[in-house]
């Protein structure tokens, strides 16, 4: 039986639908006035508001809906044209009918809300606008059921709590298919081995069959912002013309209402900020419409949304003022600064840009916010500024929440996982060096990374609930130290742990009630071995430990600025181990296919490269991982060894599969780091 | 066994979902459909007893969804109802002719509607049987 409330619900959300389109219609219409399918489907959607009220006694509702029809049916019969008034009065009818839905939702009636000054400036509106004879061609009728589109029998309705359950269960699937594959991969279960592997495949299909049935079209968050647009350009009278590529582009639906309040801000910091207003974009010898464009594609793995506008660019100069007027960068800070370590400073909190704050989007709420939002859902914020060119603020996040590739450290016996996207790198330093790259300064650590200075926090420490002390020092001068290099809210600090183990993809579970208070954890996840890791939230391990990022002076860095991803592209690697317990790792581009190769008793792990035509298989003991790091080839030394590099604190050799295949011959003749066949 | 499914043609998911509750107080198996295409094959399939119906819909609408029924051997005797909010004397001569059994205008109090519609499924089945 249909409970009265799923109605409600039903009818709160098919109105909140009907009007998102109603507000794109208006939008629409006021660039095309007389288009007749815009004005049917702007008719139906209030219609259907209307009649559904009508059924669920909701009287005000069904009235005020029926205010706005009766001036879209004049807008139809061409007896009344578009104005910025009326489409303005249309929005403000709409913006009432949401408050009403919303009433309606908490409380199952309408409440108090009071249409009536709405409809009479409706009314008012109406009476004194009359038709010009030259502004609107009468618009063809258009039938009202002019189909939008053709109802598909393909589909089926499935509620969200339905999906949600079932990207739970296909988590709980993971980690039990991680456990077999584990328990396959040692001694006595060798029968084991290709099911495993098979289950191993068939569960990652699974789940991503899964998650995409999750994922909703960005157009969701997108379908809001033409209305944000129009309002802030009439606000600051500007003139915008908004273009949107990749509506279509989809990712899980918790991220989609996470990107909406961030991406809101973004496109009205655009709008108040990047672009110019008509006069300035005059004397510029630009088109008086400014252009803001969306753009939101897939991109390894992530979903990359670019807005851009052609707007003068960020000023460096006042920016780079106002840093050194609020104290947050020295003026041997400001000089060394690089152009976009200038542009970056807008992401410092408490740092306004506009000349005076605006209704918009001053309040000193800004940039800072944004990327908080944006990193606390796992993703990237960057800004590119080009003067006099314009603004294009870049978003990565993400596909899913639910699951994260994490790299699991120890503190004793107990391990942690750490989201990938917040680790830099990995550094181990060695007792006999820590003398000369770690200092204390007060009561912080401070590690030389680089030439840049580093703030270490000891992980056992965090955990023990001993925050006075900050980090402590003394187990890393007698053991030397494994540190973590993080990042969060564009800060870097390293994190001293006792090991760092493995990456995985890990299913992400929220905490248990009596954890949540617990700042320092961001949810749990159960290992393939069914031991519990509890999540590390990166940004609250800082705030935590009180790291004080903006110490004194010039030796205290207030922020290293993360330079543009964008130009320091990830590598993924193959984590492999070879004999004498060495690691090497092969960039994955380079890698045709894995084999297993049927050799005497057992079968040898292959990883098959093709070149030319020919392929070439390269014996390695186990394949332990996939990595992504920033692996820049260097000392190519003719052999095959493009370099090293420390990947899970372990000294790791990179191998160029192309040079090692050229000069297999020598290879095989000496170094023991693989076997070419 | 006495037929006792009732489908409802009709685009706005608010009616549809609150028509189905509405219709099962009254005892019916509710079925929905989102057009008049959907409503055709779902009435073939299923063959209710009755058919309550939207006038304005998107794709086919309640009138060439009703002609089709009524020259359709498989669904021509099936009781159908027409909702709809427009008044004008024509259009509801227009649906009579093209086979409405009754013709109820909306906004109607949702539970007399369900008690209509068992009333025209009654009237419709006596015709037939009696």
């Amino acid at each position: 039986m249909v409970e009265l409330d799923v109605i409600i619900k039903e009818f709160v959300a098919e109105s909140g639908e009907m009007l998102d389109r109603l507000e794109q219609d208006l939008i629409a219409l006021e660039r095309e006035p007389s288009s007749p399918d815009t004005l049917a489907s702007l008719f139906r959607s209030l219609h259907t508001i209307k009649g559904a009220a009508g059924f669920m006694g909701l009287e005000k509702l069904g009235a005020l809906a029926h205010s706005g029809e009766s001036v879209l049916s004049r807008l139809r019969d061409g007896t009344l044209a578009i104005t910025p008034a009326i489409a303005g009065g249309l929005l403000a009818l709409s913006d009432c009918l949401r408050t009403m839905l919303s009433h309606v939702d908490r409380t199952g009636i309408e409440g108090d809300i009071d249409g009536a000054a709405i409809v009479e400036s409706l009314e008012r509106l109406q009476d004194h606008t009359p038709i010009s004879a030259t502004a609107v061609a009468p618009p063809v009728l258009a039938p009202a059921d002019a189909a939008p589109e053709p109802a598909s029998n393909g589909h089926v309705r499935v509620s969200v709590g339905r999906l949600d359950a079932l990207v739970n269960l296909v988590g709980e699937l993971v980690i039990a298919r991680n456990a077999i594959v584990r328990l396959a991969g040692g001694d006595g279960y060798s029968a084991l081995l290709i099911p495993s592997q098979r289950l191993h495949a068939i569960t990652a299909q699974l789940q991503e069959q899964i998650m995409t049935t999750r994922m909703q079209p960005i157009d969701h968050v997108w379908s809001k912002l033409p209305r944000v647009v129009r309002d802030a350009a009439q606000q600051c009278g500007k003139r915008v013309r908004l273009e949107m590529n990749g509506r279509e582009t989809a990712l899980d639906r918790t991220l989609i209402e996470a990107i909406q309040a961030p991406l809101t801000h973004v496109v009205r910091n655009c709008v108040d900020h990047g672009l110019e207003t008509p006069e300035q974009r005059l004397a510029a010898g630009k088109a008086v419409e400014g252009h803001l464009s969306l753009r939101a594609f897939h991109e390894g793995g992530l979903v990359t949304i670019e807005v851009a506008d052609d707007g003068a660019g960020v000023d460096v100069a006042a920016i780079t003022r106002k840093a050194l007027e609020r104290g947050l960068v020295t003026p041997e800070q400001a000089r060394g600064m690089s152009e976009q370590d200038a542009i970056d400073l807008i992401f410092l909190p408490g740092l306004s840009t506009a000349a005076a704050v605006t209704s918009l989007s001053g309040r000193g709420v800004g940039m800072d916010v944004v990327r908080t939002n944006i990193e606390q859902i796992g993703g990237k914020v960057s800004i590119h500024s080009e003067p006099g060119a314009g603004t294009t603020v870049r978003m990565r996040i993400p596909l899913t929440l639910a699951i994260m590739t994490a790299v699991l450290v120890a503190d004793g016996e107990q391990c942690y996982a750490i989201p990938q996207a917040n680790v830099a790198e990995f550094v181990r330093v060695e007792a006999d060096t820590v003398a000369d790259t770690i200092d204390m300064t007060g009561d912080t650590a401070v590690f030389d990374l680089r030439g840049e200075r580093l703030p270490l926090v000891g992980l056992h420490a965090q955990l023990t609930a001993a925050p006075e002390s900050g980090s402590s020092g003394s187990p890393i001068a007698a053991a030397g130290a494994t540190i973590v290099v993080l990042q969060a809210d564009g800060r870097q600090f390293g994190l001293i742990v006792d090991a760092v183990n493995d990456t995985q993809e890990i299913v992400v579970k929220p905490l248990g009630r009596y954890l949540r208070g617990t700042a320092v954890f961001a949810g749990a996840t159960i290992m393939g071995d069914g031991q519990v890791a509890l999540i590390l939230d990166v940004a609250a391990l800082a705030a935590n430990a009180r790291l004080r990022f903006e110490l004194r002076g010039t030796d205290a860095p207030r922020a290293r600025f993360a330079k543009d991803e964008i130009s320091e592209p990830m590598e993924s690697l193959l984590l492999c181990a070879a004999t004498d317990d060495m690691r090497i790792a092969f960039p994955l581009s380079q890698i045709a296919r894995l084999e297993l190769f049927p050799w005497s008793s057992r079968p040898f792990q292959t990883l098959v490269h093709a070149t030319g035509g020919r392929e070439k298989a390269v014996v390695v003991d186990s394949i332990l991982d996939t990595v992504e790091e920033r692996a820049a080839m260097v000392r190519p030394d003719g052999i095959g060894l493009a370099g090293s590099i420390v990947i899970d604190g372990r000294l790791t050799q990179l191998v160029d599969l192309d040079l090692l295949c050229a000069n297999a011959a020598r290879l095989a003749a000496g170094a023991g780091d693989g076997k070419a066949a | 066994m006495t037929n006792h499914t009732a489908l409802v043609v009709e685009d706005s998911r608010t009616i549809a979902c609150l028509m189905k509750h509405y219709l099962q107080l009254e005892g019916f198996d509710v079925l929905l459909a989102a057009d008049g295409a959907i409503g055709l094959e779902t009435a073939r399939r299923e063959r209710p007893a009755v058919i309550v119906t939207d006038l304005n819909m998107p794709g086919m609408d309640g009138m060439e969804m009703m002609r089709a029924l009524r020259s359709d051997a498989r669904t021509h005797d099936i009781a159908i109802c027409m909702l709809t909010s427009d008044d004008r004397a024509e259009t509801e001569r227009a649906a009579r002719a093209s086979g409405a059994d009754d013709y109820i205008l909306k906004p109607m109090e949702p539970r007399s509607l369900a008690a209509r519609v068992r009333g025209v499924m009654e009237r419709a089945e006596s015709t037939l049987h009696g």
